[in-house]
């Protein structure tokens, strides 16, 4: 199992753009990260994707993200699994 | 304790998902102070002989030629427990079984700064 | 009603809300009128958001909050100590 969730962190690494990668579990522990994204963070991030949920709790869970000048998290949960990817911006894009 | 220190805890209670109540107690057991949700205290968790039991582990636990013991995770059919070691205090969290540990585990830098000052005078004492 | 910036995003807007930094509703409309429970929802979500990782994210720089369903998004903006959100079809 730990295999395959690298090979998947592995795999987001390798995208454009993307300079981390984290997966925590439904408690918000984290299951692996890659990149800039600090395993100290599965537990908030866990945290923003319940908390987003609540709003529509009849509905899928939403995808979430957090943008700031240069860099974009999103965040969304797979079942028991929260994932979240840390982009940078690209500067045409603004 | 200060109200400052009231707030902090109190805020997250309301922010960390599935918790019901802090307890920040001494070496022993006796509470410091007490936080709960709804004013109501989950019988397992808040014990006073509960809240003791985890100097025992925690020093057995340093034993083992890892460290010293951080913190501790209990995990019931229907409660999780975590226990910080912020010796001489222990801090307590109870919650629910889907509660968000991981979060919990992350404040621990942040606790330091609002409990410092306490550590310094039970430790005086 | 002076809230007329949300009128920017056209037909797609479904309802907005703005709330203080303290979480007071100011202003709401269409499907977000007197939803106390959606702003407060968003309100905790916002205050989370901050503490993600404070190098990346300093108190303020969060720019863009954005939640997104199969068929309608939330969008939340910070400007001028208050959170303009927008409810939007996709």
């Amino acid at each position: 199992m730990e295999a395959k969730m690298d090979s998947i962190l592995d795999a987001m690494m390798q995208r454009d753009q993307v300079t981390g990668v984290l997966i925590a579990d439904n408690q918000g522990l984290s299951c692996g990260t890659r990149g800039m994204a600090h395993s100290q963070a599965s537990g908030l991030i866990t945290e923003i994707s319940h908390q987003a949920a609540k709003i529509h709790p009849n509905l899928d869970a939403p995808v979430v993200i957090l943008e700031s000048e240069n860099t974009s998290v999103t965040i969304s949960k797979y079942g028991p699994h929260t994932g979240a990817i840390y982009k940078k911006k690209s500067p045409s894009k603004k | 304790m200060s109200d400052e220190v009231k707030k902090f805890f109190s805020s997250l209670l309301q922010k960390i998902n599935g918790l019901k109540a802090i307890i920040i107690s001494d070496r022993d057991g006796v509470p410091i102070l007490k936080l709960s949700l709804d004013g109501k205290f989950p019988e397992l968790g808040t014990k006073q002989q509960f809240l003791a039991t985890f100097t025992i582990a925690t020093d057995q636990s340093s034993k083992m030629l890892l460290g010293q013991n951080k913190s501790i995770i209990l995990m019931y059919k229907s409660t999780t427990v975590v226990q910080l070691n912020k010796s001489p205090l222990i801090i307590t969290f109870v919650g629910t079984e889907n509660c968000n540990t991981g979060h919990i585990l992350s404040l621990d830098n942040e606790i330091d700064k609002y409990i410092g000052e306490y550590k310094v005078i039970l430790d005086r004492d | 009603m002076k809230m007329n910036i949300f009128n920017a995003i056209g037909p797609n807007l479904l309802g907005y809300l703005v709330i203080t930094e303290d979480g007071a509703v100011l202003a709401s409309s269409g499907e977000l009128e007197n939803d106390e429970k959606t702003s407060g929802v968003l309100y905790k979500l916002i205050n989370l958001a901050p503490s993600l990782d404070p190098s990346l994210f300093s108190k303020n720089s969060v720019q863009r909050i954005t939640i997104a369903y199969e068929e309608f998004s939330y969008v939340v903006c910070l400007s001028n100590r208050k959170f303009y959100i927008a409810k939007k079809k996709l």
